[in-house]
């Protein structure tokens, strides 16, 4: 039993929970970059929900399964079509072997998941199949290959599957809550303000690796000592150009980190498309 | 006796799930040593709370990650600072595993040394100059970041110091040897990158297995050998043995 890419996506991978705590190796985080709907998915075709899916970045691939399966598409908006017919998301389905599913565009967000009844048996790394290009073989699912796919599961008779309404107002909100960064009482009190207090606008360049934001705060802050970053570290490089570290950021850096997102709020940011606004909130300790 | 600690570090909160302790910002093995030290002392008293937490480091800073959000990080904020007023780290504290010496054949030659002749002349010295003067310090693995695997020396020359490309690579080799500024290293995978490369070592530096074990740590003392280029291909093929001690 197996699966292949027929068309590539613009960056489809394949992520788990990713590799949490091997920062001492310089091992990156990874892992899927929404775990809200990556984990609806899952439990849609009745898995755990941190096993390993294929992850869709914008334009989806076009994939072939050699035996029947259940299927679940979770995305905040997306045009998937199964043979030439448009399946619903959030919403297990059946494939049959040899239909070709067909994920295109996703309307609303930047990331959609797929997963099936079966499990992914790429090659595991500290516990994890989560592509990333310094350390699996694939940096994003390569055309023609196929992928085998253990299964463990019996299709039941039922026509009624499982489905779930996914709540998209919360996507919507601008708000992302910050930590303060190791170096943000380095900046002037007006350009702290500055920070928190107006919206910015997320630039072009938005991958797994890190978020660009539209900015140019005119700081004297210098380098760094080389430090730890996480997923969630909001760097302020020479430019003033915010940057926001990502789930397959390295694991140290040299520019002067302003601010920490809440890992909680990293999902909201990754469904961010370019040209959204985003505030910064900073979080209330008691 | 003075009581008064060497070291005065503050910790602070980055998130719901991550603690820091900083130092002042500066490259010394002193200090990297204490930070070692005080690393592998927490790793033992998080393991006896049966708490699963990630002790990492760089040059002065360790950050403390727990894998699942503690009911309160201001109260481990808080244990954490009394763990630091009350801790003494003697002597008899070890770093770690026992620190490894580990020596990396490197081939110095061309197509390896892509960026010799730049180093040579930024610091007009001869391209062999260069290369006697990378091979000859032991150097001090500070930590293992950047990429999986890749180590922070300390212990470079400065006499070949030198700075980044003006325009970074998009595709380093792994086992390049590179510098930047005043820092040296090699790269356990391919990856692009800014660095002035003066030669490649056949070495893996990083097994990707289940559980990834760099061939490196923090701590480990490391020096470089000069390899001719067919030595460097027999390492390659295997077909030659190596020893790395």
């Amino acid at each position: 039993m197996s699966f292949r890419v027929i068309r590539q996506g613009l960056y489809d991978t394949i992520q788990d929970a990713g590799r949490p705590l091997c920062a001492r190796k310089g091992i990156p985080v990874s892992g899927v970059m929404d775990e809200y709907l990556s984990g609806m998915a899952n439990l849609l075709v009745g898995k755990a929900q941190n096993a390993a899916l294929v992850e869709i970045f914008k334009l989806g691939p076009k994939l072939k399964f050699d035996q029947d399966l259940l299927v679940a598409i979770t995305a905040l908006d997306a045009d998937v079509y199964l043979d030439s017919t448009a399946v619903s998301l959030n919403e297990a389905f059946e494939v049959k072997a040899g239909q070709e599913l067909d994920i295109q565009k996703i309307n609303k967000g930047n990331f959609a998941y797929l997963t099936f009844s079966g499990d992914i048996q790429t090659t595991s790394i500290e516990g994890s199949r989560s592509f990333h290009p310094s350390l699996t073989q694939n940096s994003r699912l390569p055309k023609n290959v196929t992928f085998p796919v253990k299964s463990g599961f019996h299709l039941s008779d039922s026509e009624n599957f499982a489905q779930v309404k996914v709540n998209t107002e919360y996507y919507d909100d601008e708000t992302i809550h910050v930590f303060t960064g190791a170096e943000l009482d380095q900046l002037t009190q007006k350009h702290q303000q500055e920070l928190l207090n107006r919206s910015w606008k997320l630039a072009d360049n938005l991958t797994r690796m890190a978020f660009q934001v539209e900015s140019s705060i005119d700081h004297q802050i210098s380098d760094i000592l080389t430090a730890p970053v996480f997923p969630g570290t909001v760097q302020l490089n020479h430019a003033g150009e915010l940057t926001i570290l990502m789930k397959d950021a390295q694991t140290t850096g040299g520019y002067p980190r302003a601010l920490q997102v809440v890992e909680e709020d990293l999902k909201k940011l990754a469904q961010k498309q370019s040209g959204a606004y985003i505030r910064f909130q900073p979080v209330r300790m008691y | 006796m003075n009581n008064k600690p060497a070291y005065q570090p503050s910790v602070s909160i980055i998130d719901y799930k991550r603690l820091s302790i900083r130092y002042e910002s500066v490259i010394d093995e002193q200090l990297g040593q204490h930070i070692r030290k005080l690393s592998h002392y927490l790793i033992d008293y998080y393991e006896k709370q049966d708490q699963e937490v990630e002790v990492f480091h760089t040059y002065a800073e360790i950050a403390v990650q727990f894998l699942d959000h503690p009911p309160s990080i201001r109260e481990e904020a808080d244990q954490l600072e009394e763990i630091l007023a009350s801790v003494h780290l003697s002597d008899n504290v070890s770093a770690g595993k026992e620190n490894a010496k580990v020596k990396i054949p490197v081939c110095y030659e061309q197509p390896f040394a892509k960026d010799v002749a730049e180093v040579a002349q930024i610091n007009q010295l001869s391209e062999k100059e260069v290369i006697d003067r990378h091979h000859a310090p032991v150097y001090q693995v500070y930590f293992i970041g950047f990429l999986p695997g890749f180590p922070y020396l300390g212990g470079l020359d400065e006499r070949i110091c030198a700075p980044r490309k003006e325009k970074a690579r998009s595709r380093i080799q792994k086992g390049d040897v590179g510098i930047a500024g005043c820092q040296t290293g090699i790269y356990p995978v391919e990856s692009p990158g800014g660095w002035q490369i003066i030669g490649n070592s056949p070495i893996d530096l990083l097994q990707l297995s289940d559980e990834v074990e760099p061939l490196l740590k923090s701590g480990d003392r490391l020096s470089f050998y000069p390899i001719s280029k067919e030595e460097h291909q027999a390492i390659k093929n295997q077909d030659k043995e190596i020893d790395l001690t």
